[in-house]
């Protein structure tokens, strides 16, 4: 086929066409209703099978601990399944089981999350459940000991053995001079070691209230129903004191920082974060579409330019923390062929953003991010999981009702804007870059060189 | 919204075991929705399509699987069936990878090709307007990739890095170890992605040829979504019916012989050993399939209510999750216990294993256990078809393995009537805790005071790269699928 006529067809593929969906906003979807005790509920119907996601959010992660004792809310997670005055140790799981069910938890800076996913006539088991366990958890040494080595062993197979995760971990510390995001979830090693049962049981009546949890639903249920059902067991736990507002502000930065990771590795890795404003910021869904125009898909920039056509990447992203409850940070990382120097790949990376600070990004890239950032938000309500995942993070970041400013609001973005956020924000000053140096993984496994570099 | 890279590094789950008896109470009878309404024809072209209308989300899900994945790799050229089927979307007739690549992002669709073990599989996610345009993409990547030269290269180099890049996963290195030492040069001894040695000696011509083998009529697609039967019908008979081939049939290796017990050490400087212990499984068609299913639950499928888990999580503290599995494969694939464990407690974690391996080979499971099991995987299935894409990727497992039109609506009925003499049966039968092969990832030296391995085998192995697993969950491909 001849090249123009390939274009053309492209041309018509980009042109904009009818709305991709005329779903209905979330504000039109969701039922909200509040508890005396505090207790938010969000019930969220959906019919495409016989299936309910419940969702038990409390508003406490890394980002309310203290050094010394990082980690807790993260314990305080696994320790939700170690029983409680009404059901044995692991009784939670073994009901669930029963029932068919899948559950689990999270812990992130900002949250701790408990969910099951149920066939619908089950989720009055997992109703149940978590509003026993909102109060009603019994810590014993018994179950504290061995839990706090699976916590170890956690934190060995998801940070300590893993190069680019540790030194991510380390980078986070450099970036954040006061705020908590500095601090690991998992906690640090030596916080592990330490933690007493005092801790747990002092975090567990701090911020285990019905005041401090939002109940999220999605499925085939009747939200009326479902609702009252929830009312009717949760309603009885009276209301607990107001978990204490964390006060610090990260102090603005006052120059670029830079650390160095040495630990066994087969190859390097580099990571820059700079800070950046959440949702909350007019400036949050242009920094939203310049993530996208650098890092979303095979058309973008660091793919097409890095990975695919100078051969300096195995692969390199952008990712912007939106939805934290306080600012966080825009992240450029990226890791290079065997063989090319990481200081090769550093200023190839630091060129893209300075490229896109001198010059604004054509209106055909931003249509393209668009486009894949509607449709990636319709292929995700696919996923009821997800849809309460949705739900659930908006709350906590200040509220779900703003799901539905999401596409509307990347919409309005400029190529300009673009432009401006990435000179605004990406800028060295407002930098933290780490790399990731590495020692032999044994001793006769040297580095394998590859060769690498342009091939147009 | 999550953001993948802090998420990795950030977002813990958690997994435990179960000690106490249910309260039978909170067992109600599970209600099943409608099975959905699925259409199957041939085409012309010998493709078999299975369509399915949904309208829940405006979205059309097409999975098209094509036998013959790196199962059939030739011996020497490991990784070629990986390295043809990325090619696939990088240059077809009249179009460049960067042009592909641009129609994908601009309707923000999601469009992969790659290679399994046993398939190679052509997908892709669209917005239901974009419907034709999604076939059309799968399509030109069946029936007339072109293998730009320069894109050849490119791709090899860059699973070349991936290679190594993977070093630095303990539990990738420890999976490929494993395959190497269970199934050798046979089907399934090699990670898709091939070895550094093998990809650095794949040809243009090597991926010409293997795509040749391509065979319309051992191929299916499923497509599952927000459009009429009938239009799928249309579309898929105009586009995907226009795949002609002459096929070259390639040499099909023969499956492996069943190793001896053996242990292998991968020397590692970490402070955590990856562990995988096990033996050639069965096919996924294997007549014992669903009493195989009920007793991996029991033994260490069963996530927090596992055996496995009770004693090496809850009650030893040994680790953050172990997990036992059944591949579903063609020919019989792996089954596999993968742990991590601190360095210091690998052998009495290796203990335990095999003690419950030698138990359920033993003695079965109780009654207990497997009402348990048989209440989570019937009550569980649901779960299975609960959005389009879970939906179109049952769909095509079905077809593939030829698990019979009926297999949604019949699945609880053949999990109901598995009995306590069936386990015990397919637990003599299929397990082996005389023959188990062991692999430990971790310093040579420390691991040997613990009597694990002889002599350092000082040969790192390479693996497929891959986020770390989840609580409970066996490597991409394995645990009980369908």
């Amino acid at each position: 086929m001849p090249r123009i006529a390939v274009l053309l067809a492209l041309a018509a593929l980009v042109a904009p066409s009818e709305p991709a969906l005329a779903a209905k906003p979330y504000a039109e979807q969701v039922v909200e209703r509040t508890l005396d005790n505090g207790l938010k509920m969000l019930l969220l119907e959906d019919h495409k099978a016989p299936v309910t996601v419940v969702q038990v959010w409390y508003r406490v992660g890394s980002r309310n601990e203290t050094p010394g004792v990082t980690g807790l809310s993260h314990m305080l997670e696994h320790m939700m399944f170690k029983g409680t005055k009404a059901h044995g140790p692991e009784e939670y799981s073994k009901i669930i089981s029963r029932n068919g069910g899948n559950e689990n938890a999270f812990t992130s800076d900002d949250m701790t999350t408990y969910f099951a996913t149920l066939a619908s006539d089950r989720a009055a088991v997992e109703v149940d459940l978590e509003a026993d366990r909102m109060r009603g958890i019994e810590l014993s040494k018994d179950n504290f000991e061995p839990e706090r080595q699976v916590v170890m062993e956690e934190r060995r197979m998801r940070t300590d053995n893993n190069p680019i995760a540790f030194l991510l971990e380390t980078l986070n510390a450099a970036t954040f001079l006061e705020h908590p995001y500095r601090q690991p979830t998992i906690g640090w090693a030596k916080d592990i070691e330490g933690w007493t049962l005092e801790d747990l049981q002092h975090h567990y009546d701090t911020y285990y209230q019905p005041n401090n949890a939002v109940f999220v639903a999605v499925g085939d249920f009747d939200a009326k129903a479902l609702g009252d059902l929830v009312a009717g067991k949760f309603g009885s736990i009276p209301r607990g004191p107001e978990p204490p507002k964390m006060r610090t502000t990260e102090p603005p930065p006052r120059g670029a920082k830079r650390i160095t990771v040495e630990k066994p590795a087969k190859l390097p890795f580099v990571a820059m974060q700079y800070h950046a404003p959440n949702l909350h910021h007019a400036d949050s869904p242009a920094l939203e579409m310049l993530a996208g125009v650098l890092s979303n898909g095979k058309s973008s920039r660091f793919y097409r330019d890095l990975v695919h056509r100078d051969r300096l990447a195995l692969e390199a992203d952008a990712s912007y923390d939106r939805t934290s409850i306080d600012d966080k940070t825009f992240t450029i990382g990226g890791q290079p062929q065997p063989g090319v120097p990481i200081e090769k790949l550093e200023a190839a990376l630091i060129a893209q953003l300075e490229a896109i600070r001198k010059t604004p990004p054509s209106k055909e890239e931003l249509d393209r991010v668009r486009a894949q950032m509607e449709s990636g938000f319709v292929f995700a309500q696919d996923s009821m999981f997800y849809r309460g995942m949705l739900l659930g993070t908006y709350e906590m970041a200040g509220g779900w009702r703003q799901i539905d400013d999401y596409l509307p609001s990347l919409a309005k973005v400029t190529p300009e804007d673009v432009q401006r956020v990435a000179r605004e924000y990406l800028k060295p000053e407002n930098r933290t870059t780490g790399v990731l140096v590495p020692l032999p993984i044994d001793a006769s496994a040297p580095v394998e060189q590859v060769p690498s570099g342009p091939i147009h | 919204m999550v953001q993948p890279m802090s998420s990795s590094a950030r977002i813990f789950r958690t997994a435990r075991a179960a000690t106490v008896a249910v309260a039978a109470l909170l067992l109600a009878r599970v209600v099943y929705a409608a099975p959905p309404a699925v259409e199957r024809l041939r085409l012309d072209n010998g493709i078999q399509l299975v369509l399915s209308t949904q309208a829940s989300v405006p979205i059309v899900a097409i999975n098209c699987l094509v036998d013959g994945g790196a199962r059939t790799d030739p011996a020497g050229k490991e990784g070629l069936a990986g390295l043809t089927a990325n090619l696939l979307s990088e240059g077809t007739r009249g179009r460049t990878s960067e042009e592909i690549s641009r129609i994908v992002d601009s309707l923000g669709a999601s469009f992969s090709t790659e290679a399994s073990q046993d398939w190679i599989e052509v997908g892709a996610t669209v917005l239901a307007r974009d419907f034709e345009t999604g076939v059309d993409l799968v399509a030109r990547s069946l029936r007339e990739p072109t293998f730009p030269p320069a894109e050849v290269a490119r791709q090899k180099a860059e699973t070349l890095g991936a290679l190594q890049a993977s070093e630095d996963e303990p539990q990738v290195v420890a999976a490929r170890a494993f395959r190497s030492a269970v199934f050798g040069k046979a089907p399934y001894g090699t990670p898709v992605d091939g070895s550094l040695e093998t990809v650095k000696r794949l040809t243009r011509e090597d991926v010409v040829a293997f795509q040749a083998s391509l065979d319309p009529g051992r191929t299916l697609c499923a497509i599952v979504g927000d459009v009429e039967t009938s239009r799928m019908r249309e579309v898929a008979a105009r586009l995907l019916g226009a795949w002609r081939a002459e096929v070259r049939p390639r040499p099909q290796p023969s499956p492996a012989a069943a190793p001896a017990a053996r242990t292998v050490v991968v020397d590692r400087t970490v402070t955590q050993a990856s562990i995988a212990l096990g033996q050639i499984g069965v096919a996924r068609t294997d007549p014992d399939w669903f009493p195989i299913v009920v007793m991996n639950h029991v033994l260490g499928g069963g996530g927090f209510t596992s055996r496995l888990m009770k004693r090496i999580r809850t009650q030893g503290g040994l680790a953050y999750g172990v997990s036992s599995g059944f591949s579903a494969t063609r020919l019989p694939g792996p089954f596999q216990v993968v742990l991590q464990t601190k360095v210091q407690s690998a052998a009495e974690a290796i203990r335990i294993v095999r003690e419950e391996v030698v138990r359920l080979h033993d003695e079965g499971a109780t009654a207990e256990e497997l009402e348990a099991a048989k209440d989570f995987l019937t009550g569980n299935f649901p779960m299975k078809l609960d959005s389009t894409s879970k939906l179109a990727g049952l769909l095509a497992q079905i077809q593939y393995f030829g698990l019979g039109d009926d297999y949604i609506e019949r699945y609880a009925e053949r999990v109901r009537a598995v009995t306590l003499d069936d386990v015990r049966n397919a637990a003599r039968k299929h397990l082996d805790p005389d023959a188990l092969v062991e692999v430990v990832v971790g310093p040579a030296a420390e691991l040997q005071k613990q009597g694990i391995g002889g002599a350092p085998t000082g040969k790192p192995t390479m693996g497929k790269p891959g986020g770390p697993a989840p609580p409970g969950a066996l490597p991409p491909g394995h645990g009980p699928g369908a």
